[in-house]
């Protein structure tokens, strides 16, 4: 019996699909650490996380190395709702926030995404006209 | 950027702001990191952030009391417990050895990092005591579950009253085990020294 849902994600990226769990000691760590931030931000706390991952997101594409990982998908997850609820001009403004979450859904299947209960969100990188 | 090299056998711990104070989620991150540094003979540097080069950096400002800085490389640890990961190299465990670990991490990350330690010790030291015997060998070894575990209960063991302790022989008998370890025994004094002691509040009585 294995319980909690990040030692499952690990497990299962170690078994299955290794570079998702991070290729070195480093990367590990902080795919960790992004995972442990992700489970302690509940709903009261989207927009911080948000934020956190907007800020680290800049000159990076990816939350850790170079290509995505647990990080990113437990991340998606977390925020998901949160970047529905938001208004064009805020998802804006969050730029870095904005270009990875759209990166991500795309780099996951439709079907996987609707088997996890989630939906694409229709993201558009553009500037919001002006009011 | 991440580092592409083996773990080097230093870290460095930037002290941000002032010594956490000991009933802080910080002060048992700065444990649990000593603890583990010691435990697998790496060295820990010291130094000072530099307030200028903190404004110029395009990372989160954080507000946290320390980070740690991993090797030689520019990447930053917040978080303790992903700190004792790196420095036991987790990853490079047998799964089903990671696997133990992760999720004694993950429940205290999700448990027992929650509950009120500077307000009800005992409920602390009871969701402890059903899983100890779990969790940890009674051992002197000091293995990445029991760099947490320690650093997490400390403040409570530390300033538990006797008639509430006396209720906890598990943990008593692995608290004293893991102290008489060698890497506990050395990062004691130098986590006492870069905290700030916070006195327990009595509760009401007559007397006081």
């Amino acid at each position: 019996k294995v319980e909690g849902t990040n030692s499952i994600a690990q497990l299962i990226a170690a078994k299955y699909n290794s570079p998702l769990a991070g290729q070195t000691d480093s990367d590990q760590a902080e795919i960790s650490q992004w995972m442990t931030m992700s489970s302690r931000h509940g709903p009261s706390e989207r927009q911080i996380f948000a934020q956190t991952i907007n800020e680290s997101l800049v000159g990076k594409t990816y939350l850790v190395s170079n290509s995505i990982t647990l990080a990113d998908l437990i991340a998606f997850a977390n925020v998901h709702a949160f970047m529905e609820s938001l208004s064009a001009q805020k998802r804006f403004n969050w730029n870095n926030f904005s270009r990875w979450f759209d990166l991500v859904q795309h780099s996951v299947s439709a079907e996987a995404l609707a088997k996890a209960g989630l939906k694409l969100v229709a993201i558009n990188l553009n500037a919001p006209a002006p009011v | 950027m991440s580092d592409i090299s083996p773990n080097s056998a230093h870290i460095t711990l930037v002290k941000n702001l002032a010594a956490p104070p000991t009933n802080s989620t910080a002060a048992a991150g700065l444990l649990k990191i000593l603890v583990a540094a010691q435990a697998t003979g790496t060295t820990v540097q010291w130094t000072e952030v530099d307030a200028a080069a903190e404004a110029a950096q395009a990372t989160p400002k954080s507000k946290q009391p320390f980070w740690v800085v991993l090797g030689d490389s520019t990447t930053r640890l917040y978080d303790a417990n992903a700190t004792v990961r790196y420095l036991y190299k987790a990853g490079t465990q047998p799964l089903a050895d990671r696997l133990a670990t992760e999720q004694a991490l993950e429940w205290e990350e999700k448990t027992l990092s929650l509950l009120p330690v500077d307000k009800d010790i005992d409920l602390v030291l009871s969701a402890v005591e059903a899983k100890i015997g779990q969790l940890s060998a009674t051992t002197t070894t000091v293995s990445p579950i029991d760099a947490v575990i320690f650093g997490a209960l400390y403040y409570a063991v530390s300033n538990a009253k006797a008639a509430v302790l006396s209720k906890y022989v598990d943990i008593q008998q692995w608290f004293a085990q893991k102290s008489a370890a060698p890497a506990v025994a050395a990062a004691l004094p130098i986590y006492t020294a870069n905290v700030v002691k916070v006195l327990v509040r009595e509760d009401p009585t007559m007397e006081n």
